[in-house]
C-alpha cells in the first residue's frame, strides 16, 4: 500500500512539476498602449476623384508606390511629399482592353492578377499575355512576392501559387476555413484562417514557427470573430519590423520581440471607421505610413507634440451598437482628440434588455450614469419622468447649428416644452407594388390579403416579400402599424388583427419554402429598414417591398427611377402605408443626462451630430439627415449626372420564368420629385418610436401564432395582458 | 481574578461570531438601512419625498396582485409540503435501510434550475408531451403556462424541488424521538396511531417550526422557476413578488422598490416573531 501511495506522490509531483515549466516557458504577449505625448497624426491626400473605390494593395510599379484602380486602370500613386495622390495610366493594363475588370488583386511589375465580371480570375504577364486562371473561382487575396512569385488563397482554404505566363495554379498548402489576412513580407506568407496566424515560407515550402506575441495578437482577427469582411493587412517596415492596421488601429512589432506596439487607436482614426474598409498598408522610406481605405489614401506622420491623452472623458452610453452610432463617436473622438469618448454599449456580448438596464441602473445608482444617451429602444417616457434627461432647449445655443433643421422630425419628443431629446435622423416606411395593387393597400391586413393572392395566383416557389427571418413579418409590420396597436393603450382586437395579418403573410411566403429563396440582402442593414433591397426585387419579380427608406441617393433614386417602358410593368411605392401616414421613425435619438459631468462635451457631441457635414457624411443606411442644409445639397445632386447609374435586371413574369433582362436608368430626383418628396418630409408628424422592451413582448407572443402554438387572438390578449402588468407597476 | 476569568470563559464565542456577524451587518443590514433611506427619497435624483414612495407602492395595482399572488402560493404550497413530506418522512422511518435513500432525497435540490426550466418546458410547453398526448387524444392542447394553470404548475415545481429536503428534516426529527419512549408506550398498550399523534408528533414541534421557516423561505426562491419558463410578465396568476421587484429594477423605479423592500420585510419580520411567540406559547 505504502508503495502504491509513494508512486502516486511521484506521478503527481511530476504532473505539477510539468505544468509548472510549461508555464514558465510561455511569455504572455503585451500590448504597448498608446503613450501620453507624441503619436501619428492621420491626413487625407488630396485626390482628385472621390473615394479610391475597389482599388488593388499597395504596389511599386517604376518606382511609384499606390494602388491600381480597376474601372480606368490607373496607378493611383503617392506625390514624392507624401501629401496627394497622382494618377497614372497603366499602359499594359491598358493595352489588354480590359473594360470589364471588377477587381484586382494583385499588381505589380511583374504582372497582374484580376477578376473579370462573370469571367473568372485572370492574369496578366509583362509580356502582355493573358490567361485565365484555373483553380482560383473563390478567389480571396492574392499577393506579388519581393521575387515576382505570385500567390494567392481562395476560399476553400487553398494557397497556391501561380504561373504568370500561364496562369496554372499548383497547390502549395492548405489553411483551415477562411483566410481573414494574407500578406508576403520577405519569404512568408503570413496568413489567418480559423486555426489562427501561420507563417509559410515559400522558399522552403514548410510553415515556419510564429512568433508568440503575433500569435495570440493575430490569431484574435480570425475571419469567424470579425463583423467585417476585410480584416488585416500587414506591410514591412524599414527596421526589421511589420505594421499590422486592423479596425483597433495600427500596431508595429519587431521582428523577435515580445512587444506589440500601438501607433494609431482605431476609435479616433478611419481604421474603426465602421462606414470605410481598410485595403492595405505601406511604409515609406521615411517612416511615413500609409492607409488606403475605400474612402481614399491616408498618411500617418509622427509628431512627437500630438496630444494623445485625453483632458475629458465623455461617457455615451447606447442600448444596441450599430454602424450609424460609431461612425458618429469616431468621428467625432477624431475631431476631438482631447475628448475621450467611453462608449457603453447596453446589450453587448449576448445581454438581454432586462440586463442592460439593471447595468444602467447600478451605474446611475453608483453616480456613474452616461452624460449622453442615444436612447433608441429605450423607454423615453420613463427616463423623462425620472427626470434623467436634460431640457436641450434650454442650451440650444450650444447644439443647434445656424442653418435649419426639420423641427418637425428632430422635435418630435417635445414635452410641453421640454425638448428631452433629439432625433438626428429618420426613417419613412413604405410599401412597394405595382401600381394598381398599391392601391388596394391601406393597412397591414391588406398587405396580408395581398400576399396570400400572390402566393395562391403565382409562382409559389418565389417568396413574397424576400423576409430574412421567420419573425420579420412581426418586426417589419410594427413600424406600420406601431401607434394603432400601442398608442395609446394596448388595443386587443387591432393586435389580433396584427397578428392575423403577420401570420398570413409569413405563411404565403413561407409556403412550400422552408427559407426565404430570394434574399435581397445587405450585412449592412437591419431586416426592417432594407425597403430599397426588397424594391429591387420588386423590380424583376412579382414581389411586395415593405420596409422603411433611409436615403435619397440610392432609396430615392432608384424608387423614382421606375420606368414602365423599360420593365413592362407599372411598379409604384408611397411613403406611409395609408394616403393621409405622415408616419417616420426618429432614429439616433439623443438625450443629455441631468446628472451629466461633462456636459459641455455632451452638446458639443449633439452639435457635431447635427451639423452638415457630419449629415452629409452618414452611412447608406443610417437614415434620412434632419438638416436641411444637408438635404438641399443632396437634392441638388440632379444637377448632374455624377450619381446616376444604369443597372442591368432580369425581370420574371408572372408565371415566374424569365421574360427579359432589361438596363434600368438609376437617376437623381428631379425637381419635381425633389419639391414633393421635401414637402412631404416637412408635413411628417407621426413619429413611430419603437420602444425594444414593448417590442419583444409583441415578438414573443408573435412567434407563437406564426409557430402555430398559439392563434392570433391568444397571442393579442398575452401581449394585452403583459403590457398591461407592465402598466400596472 | 477570579472575575475576570469568567467574562472571558462568558464571551470567548465572541471571536468566532464576529466574522458571520460582520458579513450579516455589511452585507444584509447594511444595503437594508441603505434600501430604508432610498424608500423615503426619488429613484434617480435622490431628492427626498416624505412616504410618497409609500402610497405609490400601496396604491400599485402590480404590488397589490404580486402579494395576492405570492401569499396564496405561500398559503398553498407549505401546508401540502408540510404535509406531504411528513406522512412519506413518517413512512420512510419505518424502512429498514433508511441511510441508502437518504442521499437519494436530496438529488431534486442538486438540480440546477436551468435544467428544471427545461424538463418543466418539455413536458408542460404548448408543443411539450403533455400536450402532445392530449392532442394526439383528440382533445385540444392546453396552454400550461400561459394560463391559470401555470400556478398548479408552479406549486408542483416547488413542491417537487422541496420535498425531499423536507422529508430528510422529518426524517431526522422521527429518528430523533427516543425509541424507548415508544416501546413504554406499545407495552401499555398504545396502537400505531396512538403512538403517531401522542408521542411523535408532539415531540416534533420543534422540527416543525424550522421546517416551516426554511419552506417560507424557499418559497421565495421559485420565481427563478417561474421567471426562467415564462420571462418578466408570466400569466397573472404566477406574478409574485420578486417579477414586480425585478420589474421595477429594469425600470429604474428604485424608489418605489425600496418602499416595498421595507414593507415585506416588515410582514415577514412581523409573521415570523408571530410565529415564534405562538410556538413559545404552547411549548410553556
Amino acid at each position: 500500500m505504502k508503495m502504491i501511495m509513494k508512486i502516486t506522490a511521484f506521478i503527481a509531483a511530476l504532473v505539477m512539476s510539468a505544468s509548472a515549466v510549461s508555464c514558465s516557458s510561455s511569455k504572455p504577449a503585451q500590448i504597448k498602449q498608446l503613450s501620453a505625448k507624441g503619436g501619428y497624426a492621420e491626413k487625407k491626400l488630396e485626390f482628385a476623384y472621390g473615394d479610391l473605390g475597389p482599388a488593388s494593395e499597395f504596389t511599386d510599379i517604376g518606382g511609384k508606390v499606390g494602388a491600381v484602380l480597376p474601372y480606368t486602370r490607373e496607378l493611383c500613386y503617392i506625390s514624392k511629399d507624401g501629401t496627394r495622390i497622382f494618377r497614372d495610366v497603366l499602359p499594359d493594363l491598358d493595352e489588354a482592353d480590359n473594360d470589364d475588370i471588377a477587381t484586382i488583386f494583385a499588381a505589380s511589375e511583374y504582372g497582374y492578377l484580376y477578376w473579370k465580371m462573370n469571367s473568372n480570375v485572370w492574369v496578366l504577364s509583362p509580356d502582355g499575355t493573358e490567361n485565365q486562371v484555373s483553380g482560383l473561382e473563390n478567389i480571396m487575396y492574392a499577393e506579388f512576392s519581393e521575387d515576382g512569385r505570385l500567390f494567392a488563397c481562395n476560399t476553400n482554404g487553398d494557397i497556391l501559387e501561380v504561373d504568370i505566363s500561364t496562369g496554372d495554379t499548383k497547390k502549395i498548402t492548405g489553411g483551415n476555413g477562411i483566410f481573414s489576412t494574407f500578406d508576403i513580407i520577405g519569404s512568408n506568407i503570413i496568413y489567418i484562417d480559423d486555426d489562427g496566424a501561420h507563417f509559410y515560407d515559400i522558399d522552403s515550402s514548410k510553415e515556419t514557427e510564429v512568433p508568440d506575441a503575433l500569435k495570440d495578437f493575430l490569431g484574435s482577427y480570425r475571419h469567424e470573430r470579425l463583423t467585417s469582411g476585410v480584416a488585416v493587412d500587414i506591410c514591412r517596415g524599414n527596421d526589421d519590423d511589420i505594421y499590422i492596421g486592423c479596425s483597433d488601429g495600427l500596431y508595429r512589432y519587431v521582428m523577435g520581440g515580445n512587444i506589440i506596439e500601438q501607433l494609431i487607436d482605431g476609435f479616433v482614426s478611419r481604421f474603426g471607421d465602421p462606414s470605410d474598409e481598410m485595403i492595405s498598408l505601406y511604409c515609406g522610406e521615411d517612416g511615413t505610413l500609409y492607409a488606403s481605405f475605400v474612402s481614399g489614401i491616408y498618411s500617418y506622420r509622427f509628431d512627437p507634440e500630438l496630444e494623445t491623452t485625453a483632458a475629458s472623458e465623455l461617457k455615451i452610453y447606447t442600448l444596441e451598437k450599430n454602424n450609424t452610432v460609431s461612425k458618429l463617436i469616431s468621428g467625432f473622438a477624431s475631431e476631438n482628440r482631447g475628448v475621450k469618448v467611453d462608449l457603453q454599449v447596453g446589450m453587448k456580448e449576448g445581454m438581454t434588455y432586462s440586463d442592460a438596464m439593471k447595468e444602467l441602473t447600478t451605474q446611475i445608482l453608483s453616480g456613474n450614469a452616461p452624460d449622453l444617451m442615444i436612447l433608441d429602444g429605450l423607454d423615453i417616457e420613463n427616463l423623462i419622468d425620472k427626470n434623467m434627461l436634460t431640457d436641450l432647449s434650454e442650451n440650444s445655443e450650444k447644439w443647434l447649428p445656424e442653418n435649419d433643421l426639420l423641427s418637425n422630425v428632430v422635435n418630435w419628443n417635445d414635452h410641453d416644452g421640454k425638448l428631452c431629446s433629439v432625433a438626428c435622423r429618420f426613417r419613412l416606411p413604405a410599401v412597394g407594388a405595382e401600381e394598381d395593387e398599391l392601391k388596394k393597400i391601406s393597412s397591414y391586413a391588406d398587405i396580408a390579403d395581398l400576399c396570400e393572392e400572390y402566393r395562391e395566383k403565382y409562382d409559389p416557389m418565389d417568396t413574397i416579400m424576400g423576409y430574412y427571418d421567420v419573425n420579420d413579418s412581426v418586426r417589419i409590420g410594427l413600424i406600420y402599424e406601431w401607434n394603432r396597436l400601442f398608442g395609446s393603450s394596448p388595443d386587443k382586437e387591432a393586435l389580433t388583427e396584427f397578428f392575423d395579418s403577420c401570420k398570413r403573410i409569413h405563411d404565403a411566403e413561407y409556403a412550400d419554402n422552408a427559407e426565404a429563396s430570394v434574399t435581397y440582402w445587405s450585412p449592412d442593414v437591419t431586416s426592417e429598414n432594407a425597403f430599397s433591397a426588397r424594391f429591387w426585387g420588386a423590380l424583376g419579380y412579382k414581389v411586395i417591398a415593405t420596409g422603411a427608406v433611409n436615403d435619397i441617393s440610392r432609396d430615392m433614386s432608384m424608387l423614382t427611377s421606375v420606368d414602365e417602358s423599360v420593365l413592362g410593368k407599372k411598379l409604384s411605392y408611397k411613403l406611409g402605408i395609408s394616403e393621409d401616414s405622415r408616419s417616420f421613425l426618429p432614429v439616433c435619438n439623443i438625450g443629455i443626462t441631468q446628472s451629466a459631468k461633462n456636459a459641455d462635451d455632451a452638446y458639443s457631441f449633439l452639435a457635431y451630430a447635427l451639423n452638415d457635414k457630419t449629415q452629409e457624411n452618414g452611412n447608406d443606411y443610417d437614415g434620412f439627415p434632419v438638416n436641411e442644409k444637408t438635404l438641399k445639397k443632396m437634392y441638388s445632386r440632379n444637377r448632374n449626372d455624377e450619381y446616376d447609374y444604369t443597372t442591368s435586371l432580369d425581370v420574371y413574369g408572372d408565371d415566374g420564368k424569365l421574360k427579359d433582362t432589361v438596363e434600368l436608368d438609376i437617376k437623381s430626383m428631379d425637381n419635381d420629385e425633389v419639391k414633393a418628396f421635401d414637402n412631404y418630409i416637412k408635413s411628417l408628424d407621426q413619429p413611430v418610436y419603437i420602444e425594444y422592451a414593448v417590442r419583444e413582448i409583441a415578438e414573443a407572443a408573435g412567434e407563437k401564432c406564426l409557430n402555430g402554438t398559439e392563434t392570433a387572438e391568444q397571442a393579442a390578449e398575452e401581449t394585452v395582458k403583459q403590457l398591461e402588468l407592465r402598466m400596472k407597476e | 481574578m477570579i472575575k475576570i476569568y469568567d467574562i472571558k470563559r462568558k464571551y470567548r464565542y465572541l471571536p468566532f461570531l464576529l466574522p458571520s456577524a460582520a458579513g450579516v451587518a455589511v452585507f444584509t443590514f447594511l444595503p437594508f438601512a441603505d434600501s430604508f433611506r432610498r424608500s423615503f427619497c426619488a429613484a434617480v435624483t435622490g431628492d427626498f419625498v416624505g412616504v410618497n414612495n409609500y402610497k405609490a407602492v400601496f396604491g400599485n395595482e402590480a404590488f397589490g396582485l404580486a402579494v395576492k399572488n405570492t401569499a396564496v402560493f405561500t398559503a398553498v404550497c407549505i401546508p401540502l409540503l408540510i404535509g406531504i413530506s411528513f406522512f412519506i418522512a413518517y413512512g420512510l422511518s419505518r424502512v429498514k435501510h433508511i441511510r441508502l435513500i437518504k442521499s437519494v432525497l436530496l438529488f431534486p435540490m442538486a438540480v440546477p434550475t436551468a435544467a428544471l426550466v427545461l424538463i418543466w418546458q418539455i413536458l408542460f410547453g404548448d408543443s411539450g408531451w403533455i400536450n402532445h398526448i392530449i392532442t394526439s387524444h383528440g382533445h385540444g392542447a392546453v396552454s400550461f403556462l400561459g394560463s391559470s394553470k401555470a400556478f398548479w404548475v408552479l406549486v408542483g415545481s416547488y413542491i417537487w424541488k422541496n420535498l425531499g429536503y423536507t422529508v430528510l428534516l422529518w426524517l431526522t426529527g422521527i429518528m430523533g424521538v427516543s425509541t424507548s419512549v415508544i416501546d413504554a408506550a406499545k407495552v401499555d398498550g398504545a396502537n400505531e396511531r396512538q403512538v403517531l399523534f401522542r408521542i411523535i408528533l408532539p415531540e416534533l414541534k420543534p422540527a416543525l417550526y424550522t421546517i416551516t421557516i426554511i419552506s417560507f423561505l424557499n418559497s421565495f426562491k421559485v420565481f427563478r422557476e417561474a421567471y426562467l419558463v415564462a420571462g418578466a410578465y408570466p400569466h397573472k396568476s404566477i406574478y409574485l413578488l420578486q417579477h414586480l421587484f425585478n420589474n421595477w429594477f429594469v425600470n429604474m423605479d428604485l424608489d418605489k422598490m425600496a418602499a416595498a423592500a421595507v414593507v415585506v420585510f416588515s410582514v415577514i419580520f412581523a409573521a415570523a416573531v408571530l410565529l415564534q411567540r405562538v410556538w413559545d406559547r404552547k411549548e410553556t
